[in-house]
């Protein structure tokens, strides 16, 4: 039995991608002890990290240390989220790189046993070179991106197989591809037998209809993801003349042949030549991290590719496999475990692109990857060369957009997102193409985006610009929703199964209408669960609640939890427990100061970050007799959770009671005792006028005129006694909407409504003018600002002497509110 | 047997605090990269990001006292001692080898490489001592201390990232895990290369006592125990430590750690491992136990990056400092930076007898 296998398995893998998943990103990855390394070159220390910073410090130029690496570490990040996606791919890899290391077996002195970089046995080559077999357009049996561990599978591919970061000019287009340098068949060449240019977008694969060119498991092994299956001309290189060796499976002593048949000068840093690396893991994307290096094109002066071929004037790193910041996911390189694949798709496609694209275009198009991207325009664009009606990219065809988000798996579309934050000059996928195509975001009907109505989920969200370009980096939002709130990715915790990617994946190839655009096509999206991923908070529709209609709107039911019934459940019977006996006698004297006023706080509950870490004191539980005392008193107490926590209640709460001269006078008291109890009176059912608060009151707490200190302070009382007014409006708001999800412009408008009555009111009763002798003059702008500021100190003096004022608060907003309606 | 006074706490709960570690005053201004105790004498080694080494007596009672200081033109990213204790050597980000002569107080530079010199090891044979260096570059090399040109270089497959001599057994650790086994008899040449036992970047080597074997950590918060001749493959295992779990109701997610240093017990060839989660933990690997009275070692208020012994193992010697395992941004302002003493009790190193 295969000792591998007994070890290692799709689960463990997946939990070492997953839950144990090291904190330091930047790390190669092996299967299991002592076997071939999967993932590779990522390696990078902390230490190494810190000596580039340290020398970065030292020349000032520290904002590229960060630059650096934040690039490696993302691009380490999406290069896992990519293999973990693929984890089947992964996995079939493994287990040959095992077999080819049991087989093959003569190790090098330093070497791991290289087992090709595609999966081809460790003797065949991949990539291609002048080897015998090309990768690119290679006979079937040695393919390099048919097999399993295709483009995409794991290894760099991933962070942006395409959408690099070419910082001014795409590798791949320019210079590279259709360099004479790769004479005959180049990539871009319309050559006929062209892996590249041929007729094959990048996926058509002629044979098997429908494989994907990058990824998946070659059903029609003859096929070349590549390269037209045969023509027989290797895409890249030379016919081949060469024999056995191969640029890709190249120990790396390099010497002898480079990857694209250069002569490697950095051989042994060449993405393709390395040899575990380069060849336990797709030459593709690996190596992809950072600036310095890129998969396809090394840094311009080590890489094979890069050197001569690829990646000329690539400023280091090439498009193929760039950086790409915070790409989630390789575009290509998640279609790899279903069967379809974006690329392949259109192919044989018609109706169906993952995402409903209209036609039955490449998602390649031209203006996709023809133009910007893979090649130059004049030349026959390496991806575009034949694409069907070149709609994909296009303008207006939302499908196209699609077609390629499909594959960026949860994360923002590898393209689009790449090339946004990265490429400043032209973008690789970015803006130019993806994005400006999905700007124009008016989805035509079969697109998925568009779905049924003209407010899809996507459009409504996608208007803001270019969808796969415009969100900047943040690796969130699939469609350049916030990230949090985003509609589609939110409850997704990160990358690995995004609801896009993974429908996408699953997606049964016949389906006519992408996950989306079935979904978009049913109204009942609307209610129940939406297939976007609920929204988490109930104002996170969307975004505010921008749409008129189709929003899930969860119903709100009271849900605050009752504190105070739970305080009547639980009371404390003295003696009870013995343990009551072991506090020391003096134990409140013991207490720091700040947990006894805690426990001795009128609140029902604690407030967040104040909750003290003691035993509570004895004297200060209530106990069954005095209880009903204390909850009589507390029951009408509620603390609005909005503001459990705030950073403003916090601010406060430590000296609920900021000038002890009043706080204690018990003439104070009693006036605040009195006014609430009148507040009640009044403001209940309807009260005409807010809560009312003896301006003596404000007269102990806020006044103190002239000092900085009470400036401080109204300023303060200001912002809370606003908040408590926000949260006042909100609450009353939420609960008068009898249908939220219908109704929110009309909230909307009753809000703008509300807070001109209370302007008004303000205005109107002169209250104000009372409050001058107590509180003093507010500098502000205008006499309405002044009097508003007024109006905010007073409800949030009210608020800091008596939680329960919010309810009258509550009350008297609501009463305002129905006036309204009425 | 309190080796050291019991620091005072007059906190209200936390009155059984005793025996604390000693924090050393004067630590280095920036993180402590290395520690190294004299194999002669109770002289302590420290190297430091801020690009000095340092040394550190340390007395009977813990209490400290700084002896030299001297400064290479980069971060120290490594410090070890010539076996007579006379020397510091000591490698650094400025890609030189350094020498101190405890003597004399002066500083030569010995070695050079084409990349930081990431470890440093002394090599006593029957022939002489050597200076092991391991490099960034890429290669091993053999220094004699004599000639500026090193008396050997070994290619390696990678980068240098850890390195360990118990002679005549020397382990390298590099980048994209390869392992490289050395028997110094024949030092240009490994003995064996091997791919780690563990499936994430190797972070450090430690040979046993014994010279046997070695132990070795990743970032993936692993140890492995391996052996080096084939006959004991069967002893080789691996564990898990230094890590955490996420969530206290979730145990399928952890935050795992690395673990940054391994270092043996000169006596009873237990060991202890420290990580960036700041823990360290006492290990027996022939009992494949962790070490139960394992020194109540608080958590640390930071990574620990690098632990030793003393030559008699009664003291422990870490460093609480920022090891960079979250980037520049972990490099904050205030980042704890100590260096610490810790009196070994016997229960806390010496393996259990046997059950049976």
């Amino acid at each position: 039995m295969n000792p591998f296998l007994r070890e290692s398995s799709i689960e463990t893998l997946t939990r070492d991608l997953d839950s144990e998943k090291p904190v330091w990103p930047l790390s190669c990855f092996g299967p299991a002890k002592l076997q071939p390394t999967l993932i590779a070159n990522l390696d990078e220390s902390p230490e190494e990290l810190r000596v580039k910073a340290a020398e970065a410090a030292r020349n000032g130029t520290i904002q590229e240390y960060l630059k650096y690496e934040t690039d490696k570490i993302a691009a380490a990040q999406a290069t896992y989220t990519n293999a973990r996606s693929n984890i089947q791919a992964l996995y079939a890899h493994a287990v040959q790189n095992y077999e080819a290391q049991a087989s093959g077996g003569t190790p090098t002195p330093f070497g791991t046993p290289a087992p090709s970089a595609f999966g081809g046995g460790g003797t065949t080559s991949v990539f291609g070179a002048p080897a015998s077999t090309s990768a690119f357009g290679a006979p079937a049996s040695t393919s390099a991106f048919g097999k399993p561990s295709g483009f995409g599978a794991f290894s760099g591919s991933g962070p942006s197989a395409f959408g690099g970061a070419s910082t001014g000019t795409s590798a791949f287009g320019q210079s590279s591809f259709g360099q004479p340098s790769f004479g005959q068949s180049t990539f871009g060449k319309p050559a006929g037998g062209s892996a590249f240019g041929g007729g094959s977008a990048f996926g058509q694969p002629a044979g098997g209809a429908t494989t994907s060119a990058f990824g998946t498991p070659a059903s029609g092994a003859t096929t070349s993801a590549f390269g037209q299956p045969a023509q027989g001309t290797s895409a890249f290189g030379q016919p081949a003349q060469g024999s056995s060796t191969s640029a890709f499976g190249q120990p790396a002593q390099g010497a002898t042949t480079s990857a694209f048949g250069q002569p490697a000068q950095g051989a042994t840093t060449s993405a393709f030549g390395q040899p575990a690396q380069g060849a336990t893991t797709s030459a593709f994307g690996q190596p992809a991290q950072g600036t310095a290096t890129s998969a396809f094109g090394q840094p311009a002066s080590t890489s094979a590719f890069g050197q001569s071929s690829f990646g000329k004037p690539a400023t280091g790193t090439s498009a193929f496999g760039a950086p790409a910041a915070g790409a989630g996911t390789s575009a290509f390189g998640q279609p790899s475990q279903p069967s379809t694949s974006a690329f392949g798709q259109p192919a044989q496609g018609t109706t169906t692109s993952a995402f409903g694209a209209p036609q039955s275009t490449s998602a390649f198009g031209q203006s996709a990857f023809g133009q910007s991207a893979f090649g130059k325009p004049a030349t026959p664009s390496a991806f575009g060369s034949t694409p069907a009606s070149g709609n994909a990219g296009g303008s207006g065809s939302g499908g196209g957009g699609g077609a390629f988000s499909a594959f960026a798996g949860g994360q923002p579309s590898a393209f689009g997102l790449a090339a946004a934050a990265k490429a400043p000059g032209g973008s690789v996928f970015g803006q130019s193409s993806f994005g400006g195509g999905a700007a124009s975001s008016s989805a035509p009907a079969p697109s998925a985006f568009g779905g049924s109505g003209s407010t899809g989920a996507f459009g409504s969200s996608a208007t803001s610009g270019s969808v796969f370009g415009a969100q900047p980096v943040a690796g969130t939002g699939a469609f350049g929703a916030p990230a949090s709130t985003s509609a589609f990715g939110a409850p997704q915790p990160a990358a690995s199964s995004s609801v896009f990617g993974a429908p996408a994946a699953t997606q049964p190839q016949q389906a006519p209408t992408s996950v989306f655009g079935s979904l978009t096509n049913q109204p009942s999206v609307t209610n129940s669960g939406s297939a976007f991923g609920q929204p988490s908070s109930p104002s996170a529709f969307f975004g505010q609640g921008a749409q008129a209609s189709s929003q899930p709107a969860p119903k709100e039911k009271s849900g605050r939890p009752d504190f105070a019934a739970a305080r009547r459940r639980a009371l404390y019977k003295p003696g009870a427990t013995k343990y009551d006996d072991l506090l020391p006698p003096n134990y409140m004297e013991l207490l720091p100061k700040a947990a006894l006023d805690a426990f001795k706080g009128e609140g029902e509950k604690f407030d967040w970050g104040n909750i003290p870490e003691w035993i509570p004191p004895k004297e200060l539980r209530c106990s069954v007799e005095d209880g009903n005392d204390i909850l009589t008193a507390a029951a009408p107490l509620r603390k609005p959770r909005h503001f459990c926590g705030s950073k403003m209640l916090r601010a406060s709460s430590p000296n609920p009671t900021p000038h002890p001269d009043g706080g204690n006078d018990p003439r104070v008291e009693s006036v605040l005792e009195r006014s609430q109890t009148e507040l009640v009176k009044t403001y209940r059912p309807r009260a005409r006028r807010p809560p009312q608060l003896d301006p003596k009151l404000l007269s102990s707490t806020a006044q103190n005129n002239g000092t900085s200190e009470a400036d401080a302070d109204k300023s303060t009382l200001a912002v809370l006694g606003h908040n408590v007014l926000a949260a006042a409006y909100t609450d009353v708001l939420f609960r008068s909407a009898t249908n939220p999800a219908a109704g929110f412009p009309h909230l909307k408008d009753i809000e703008t409504k509300l807070q001109k009555s209370v302007d008004g009111w303000i205005g109107q009763h002169e209250w104000h003018e009372s409050l001058y002798d107590s509180i003093g003059r507010v500098e502000c702008g205008s006499l309405a600002e002044e009097r508003r500021m007024l109006f905010d100190i007073y409800i949030g003096t009210l608020f800091t002497k008596s939680r329960s004022s919010y309810d009258a608060v509550h009350d008297w907003v609501k009463s305002l509110v129905e006036r309204g309606a009425e | 047997m309190s080796f050291f006074s019991a620091s005072t706490s007059n906190s209200l709960v936390n009155n059984a605090a005793a025996d604390k570690d000693i924090e050393v005053a004067d630590p280095p201004t920036d993180s402590i990269s290395s520690l190294s105790f004299s194999p002669t004498a109770d002289y302590l080694a420290v190297g430091s990001w801020d690009n000095n080494v340092r040394i550190y007596e340390v007395g009977a009672n813990g209490q400290t006292q700084g002896k030299a200081m001297y400064g290479h033109q980069g971060p120290v990213l490594n410090v070890c001692w010539n076996k007579d204790g006379s020397k510091i050597l000591s490698g650094g980000a400025d890609n030189a080898g350094r020498m101190f002569d405890v003597t004399t107080g002066q500083s030569s530079q010995v070695a050079q490489h084409d990349a930081p010199i990431r470890v440093v090891r002394w090599i006593e044979s029957p022939q002489g001592g050597v200076l092991a260096t391991g490099s960034w570059d890429k290669t091993i090399k053999y220094w004699d201390l004599r000639t500026p040109n090193p008396v050997s270089t070994v290619q390696l497959p990678e980068r240098c990232y850890t390195m360990d001599v118990v002679y005549p057994l020397m382990v390298v650790g590099t980048a994209e895990r390869h392992i490289l086994v050395f028997n110094l008899a024949n030092p240009t040449t490994p003995f064996k290369t091997l791919v780690s036992p563990l499936k994430w970047q190797t972070r450090v080597v430690s040979c046993f006592p014994s010279a046997n074997g070695f132990a070795a950590g990743s970032i993936e918060g692993r140890v492995a125990i391996q052996y080096v001749e084939e006959k004991d493959a069967s002893n080789n295992f691996s564990f898990k430590c230094h890590r955490r779990d996420q969530m206290p109701a979730n145990k399928d997610q952890s935050l795992v750690y690395a673990v940054n240093d391994i270092s043996f017990h000169p006596v009873h060839g237990t060991f202890s491992t420290c990580g960036s989660d700041g823990t360290i933990n006492f290990w027996d690997k022939d009992a494949r136990t962790r070490l139960k009275a394992s020194p109540a070692f608080e958590q640390a208020p930071g990574p620990i990056p690098c632990t030793t012994f003393n030559r008699s193992g009664t003291i422990f010697a870490y460093a609480v400092s920022y090891d960079w395992s979250k980037g520049h941004s972990g490099m904050t302002p205030g980042h704890p930076n100590k260096l610490m003493l810790h009196a070994c009790k016997d229960e806390e190193v010496k393996r259990k007898p046997a059950k049976r």
